[in-house]
């Protein structure tokens, strides 16, 4: 049967034209090879979208170094290691940041993006930072080199030349800090002005060779060397126009009030790797969540960050102990070194080998709070610098394992044995102890013997609880701020109030602040503020909340402000809280309505909605702020 | 023919190899001060540097005060003279640079107190005006086309000095990095009685040096408005305050500078001269002058009440010998405060590299 043609119900027949159609596969094929191969030609341009998404860091950042990474050197990093290490911290979500970005951040509170770390790399040896540059490229990622500028003066081969330097610096990908250091046993005088001079010629070569603006130095001396030299390292780095340098440090973050030119770099050698960078990376970012651990592991969580002895897991517990030669030993909890308001439990089989303690606040040698184990008692303790350790409570050690939980938020301390109160009243604690970490540790004065076993651990940040109160309480209002009592930290009785251009001050109970100085809470009456502001109204509103804060018995003022206007305020009050403090005062504020500016939570409080009558509490935790009782 | 053209250029080359060999020669240093507190003196600075450029190496402006809220301010508002005045010490390839001096001045533009050292302390004491200040010097140096800042904090005492370092050293890095220079002038080190202002130690001293391109020490008014009568600088001092400075710095980071006037004690009251007006007094009161060999000084006294008058100041002459005994102990660089007080005889003296002793009477 012939095929139908022409009939009515069908289209006529069309020529086909194969050449048009062989266009179209071309072109589509084209298209998708553009699309396949595209990544490939501009790598650079895959990541901007998820990362111009990232979160913000206002507090710390992660600074590493490598030294030397190499596909044939024994000794270095091998390459294929390198690699894998670069891959996890991108698939981690860590942000590559260089100088640039941390000079705003620790001279101008400039934000970071979520988990900011600096990647460095020690000299510019040429095989190294061929390596380097690729895995920098594949992740989207930006390398810090610190130069020695001797060698490429010199024209050596195992080092890059000034022209790939400048080749490297225009990818984008690179920035270059100079690399020197004080010599050993620089004092003074004569070897400082050399060491100025040096690097201060050492950058004007880099600058002019390199044509980059160079900004950070790097000295591969320890950290811990540096409180010898501190000031003097810094100021002549500083004088040499340098805004940031790092020292070679063990594992920790960078918080933005630590000294500009003595931020930590941990260098990642070769058994580093073994044990993984990320999870040590991790431990090492600012805690900010509660901690638990139950030691179910076989290895200990790279959580714990041991300062001197040795640690391992056996039986689902952490056990420390002394070093041979050593007397004690002590492991931090990584991430908590600027822990301000804290509590921590820890579950010990009892009785240690020597001594035990828990720390918080714990900022050296001699500055902690601290509840642990001595000879068959319990003691709270508390040390500064200054005033050396006192002991303030103490109660027999119950038989078997024992319950130790520490609190410390704003200036007072709260020990709990078994989840009783140690004592008959808070610790005070002094401003000097304002942040330190979370650690625990054993001593014992014959040496090696001393350890603990550790059960359970438990930390977490906390946040003063501010009370604002009537001037004069009714007894209902006595009874909720009992009740609250252990929660607190500061109480603002309703003392004064700034209306129509003019303060005005309510009847004071003495017995209010004889109670609030019995539980060491910080006095800082309520200044409620009416109304709108004008301009020359707030020089006379600061010269009478100096006026108010003056009396001796106050610890400070809690000015209550709309939040809502938080933006409008931030140059005045940081005008006043400079005045105040150099009275040894104290302003807080407490924000009303929406969240007020984060930058200084120090001494910032929340309060959802303000009756302005009764009991109100105010958190430095914005979520957890409402009103009392 | 072609044999001797190539030892002809050998040699050439070799010579000129040779030349480059050599270290350059540098030039000794001399700073002076202007003030700009009228125009007569910015007109006598001005000829001095058209006239006696040879000589100077730099000019100081004495510019620069601080608000009661420890903010810089000019002296004055940059008037055409200064503009000349810059213009034509560039032109003879002079340095300048800003003086910035404790001076505090109110509102008004009044000076409140002269060396206000508790106004720096407290500048010193407040983070963000210290840095704030540093700032301001190096957006003021980059602002003004100046070569460097020099700083004359006065009087701060030793309790302080951490945070005053904190500064320098803020104030250094700013400048260096747009490539300025950092002066800091300050009293010399303690050697006999204490001079004002208080002086400053040696370690304070080689503190500084590490931060500073250049450390300028006062090394006058050793005899000062509160003491009693004599010269501003006896040489003895001077070597000591040279010697004491020397061993705590390399001597290119180092600098002294010489008063270039004298004093006037008279019935209980003392007040500054000018070399010329201090000749004038001497003839006015036809007193017999008197060189001084322990001073490298001229004085006069004449009897009356109170003491009488007594005058001690510096000529041509004891300028030239006291900057050549500095030179001598290795310092390149000398300081003048300031011009208008010299001798008018001084610069030429200084090119000619001689000067005659005074006589007994003017």
């Amino acid at each position: 049967m012939a095929p139908q043609t022409g009939g009515r119900d069908l289209p006529p027949p069309q020529p086909i034209s194969h050449w048009r159609n062989l266009y179209w596969w071309i072109a589509i094929a084209g298209g998708a090879a553009l699309v396949v191969w595209g990544a490939a030609f501009f790598p650079e341009r895959r990541r901007d979208a998820p990362r111009a998404a990232a979160k913000q860091e206002r507090e710390a950042f992660l600074a590493i170094g490598f030294s030397r990474v190499s596909e044939r050197d024994p000794v270095a990093i091998p390459a294929d290691a390198f690699r894998r290490e670069i891959a996890e911290l991108d698939d981690a979500g860590f942000h590559a940041v260089g100088p640039a970005d941390v000079e705003a951040f620790v001279h101008d509170g400039a934000p970071l993006p979520a988990r900011p770390i600096v990647l460095t790399f020690d000299e510019a040896r040429r095989e190294t930072l061929d390596i380097a540059d690729a895995a920098l490229r594949d992740h989207d990622f930006r390398g810090v080199v610190f130069v020695q500028v001797e060698p490429l003066e010199q024209g050596n081969l195992q080092y890059v030349s000034w022209h790939r330097l400048t080749q490297l610096v225009a990818s984008g990908r690179w920035e270059v800090g100079l690399s020197a250091c004080w010599p050993n046993g620089v004092e003074k005088a004569l070897d400082l002005i050399t060491l100025s001079d040096s690097i201060r010629h050492g950058r004007e070569l880099l600058e002019e060779r390199s044509g980059a603006h160079v900004t950070a130095v790097d000295c591969v001396r320890p950290l811990d060397e540096l409180p010898a030299t501190d000031k003097a390292w810094a100021r002549v780095a500083r004088a040499a126009s340098f805004t940031v340098g790092f020292l070679k440090a063990p594992p920790g973050a960078n918080y933005r009030t630590d000294p500009a030119l003595g931020l930590r770099r941990v260098r990642v050698t070769r058994d580093w790797l073994d044990r993984k960078l990320v999870p040590v990376l991790e431990a090492s970012l600012p805690r900010r969540e509660p901690y638990q651990d139950d030691f179910s592991r076989p290895e200990p969580s790279p959580a714990w960050m041991i300062d001197h002895g040795k640690m391992d897991v056996q039986s689902s517990s952490l056990r420390i102990a002394a070093a041979p030669d050593e007397d004690g030993a002590m492991v931090f909890l990584g991430g908590t070194e600027r822990w301000r308001d804290a509590e921590a439990t820890v579950e010990v089989a009892s009785p240690p080998e020597g001594q035990f303690w828990l720390y918080l606040r714990r900022g050296g040698q001699a500055s902690h709070v601290r509840l642990g184990i001595s000879e068959g008692r319990v003691l709270l303790q508390r040390s500064t610098a200054g005033g050396g350790t006192r002991q303030f409570g103490s109660m027999p050690l119950p038989d078997g394992k024992v319950e130790l939980t520490l609190r410390v938020v704003g200036s007072r301390a709260i020990a709990k044995v078994d989840g009783r109160i140690l004592g008959d009243r808070p610790l005070a604690v002094p401003e000097e102890l304002a942040t330190g970490g979370v650690a625990i540790a054993v001593w014992d004065e014959d040496s090696a013997k001393a350890s603990a076993r550790v059960l359970k651990f438990a930390a977490r940040p906390m946040f003063e609880r501010a009370a604002i109160v009537p001037a004069s309480p009714a007894e209902s209002e006595w009874r909720a701020l009992r009740e609250q009592a252990p929660e607190l930290t500061t109480v603002s009785p309703r003392y004064f109030r700034w209306e129509n251009g003019a303060g005005s001050t309510a009847p004071r109970d003495t017995s209010l602040e004889i109670f609030a100085h019995y539980q060491h809470w910080r006095l800082l009456p309520a200044v409620r503020i009416a109304g709108a502001l004008a301009d020359p109204e707030r020089r006379a509103l600061a010269a009478e909340v100096s006026r108010w804060a003056a009396d001796p018995a106050f610890h400070g003022i809690n000015l209550i402000l709309d939040g809502g206007e938080a933006n409008e305020w931030t140059a005045w009050l940081e005008r006043v809280r400079g005045s105040l403090a150099q009275d040894g005062k104290r302003l807080a504020i407490t924000w009303v309505g929406a969240r007020g500016p984060r930058n200084s939570t120090t001494s910032d409080f929340f309060l959802p909605a303000s009756g302005e009558t009764g009991l109100e509490i105010a958190s430095a935790e914005p979520e957890g702020a409402g009103r009392g009782p | 023919m072609r044999v001797p053209a190539r030892a002809l250029l050998l040699a050439l080359l070799i010579s000129i190899g040779c030349r480059d060999a050599r270290p350059p020669v540098e030039r000794p240093r001399l700073a002076a001060w202007v003030v700009d507190w009228n125009d007569a003196l910015l007109r006598d600075a001005l000829g001095v540097v058209r006239d006696h450029h040879e000589v100077l190496s730099q000019i100081d402006l004495f510019r620069f005060r601080l608000t009661t809220e420890g903010d810089a301010v000019a002296t004055r508002p940059l008037t055409a003279l200064h503009r000349r005045l810059v213009d034509t010490a560039r032109a003879y390839g002079l340095s300048v640079v800003a003086t910035v001096v404790n001076d505090t001045v109110g509102g008004d533009g009044k000076i409140v107190e002269l060396k206000d050292a508790a106004l720096v302390e407290t500048i010193l004491r407040d983070d963000t005006r210290r840095v704030r200040l540093a700032r301001r010097l190096a957006a003021v140096a980059r602002d003004e086309g100046l070569d460097g800042i020099d700083l004359d904090f006065e009087g701060v005492t030793g309790s302080h000095q951490d945070r005053f370092l904190d500064f320098v050293s803020e104030l250094a890095g700013a400048l260096h990095a747009d490539g300025k220079r950092l002066i800091v002038t300050v009293a010399p080190p303690p050697v006999g009685t204490a001079g004002k202002p208080p002086p400053t130690s040696t370690d304070a001293l080689a503190d500084l040096a590490a931060l500073v391109d250049e450390v300028r020490v006062m090394a006058y008014h050793h005899h000062h408005p509160t003491s009693a009568p004599g010269p501003s600088a006896p040489v003895e001092w001077l070597d000591a305050v040279v010697d004491r400075s020397r061993a705590a710095m390399p001597a290119e980071k180092l600098s002294i500078a010489l008063y270039a006037g004298g004093w006037e004690w008279r019935n209980g009251r003392r007040e500054q001269l000018t070399s010329s007006e201090a000749v004038s007094l001497a003839k006015n009161l036809e007193a017999m002058l008197e060189w001084s060999e322990n001073a490298d000084a001229v004085h006069f006294h004449v009897d009356g009440a109170k003491g009488g008058i007594e005058v001690w100041y510096e000529d041509a002459c004891s300028l030239v010998r006291k900057i050549e005994r500095v030179r001598r102990a290795g310092i390149r660089t000398v300081a003048l405060w300031h011009l208008g007080k010299q001798d008018p005889e001084l610069f030429s003296a200084l090119r000619a590299g001689r000067c005659e002793r005074p006589t007994t009477r003017p």
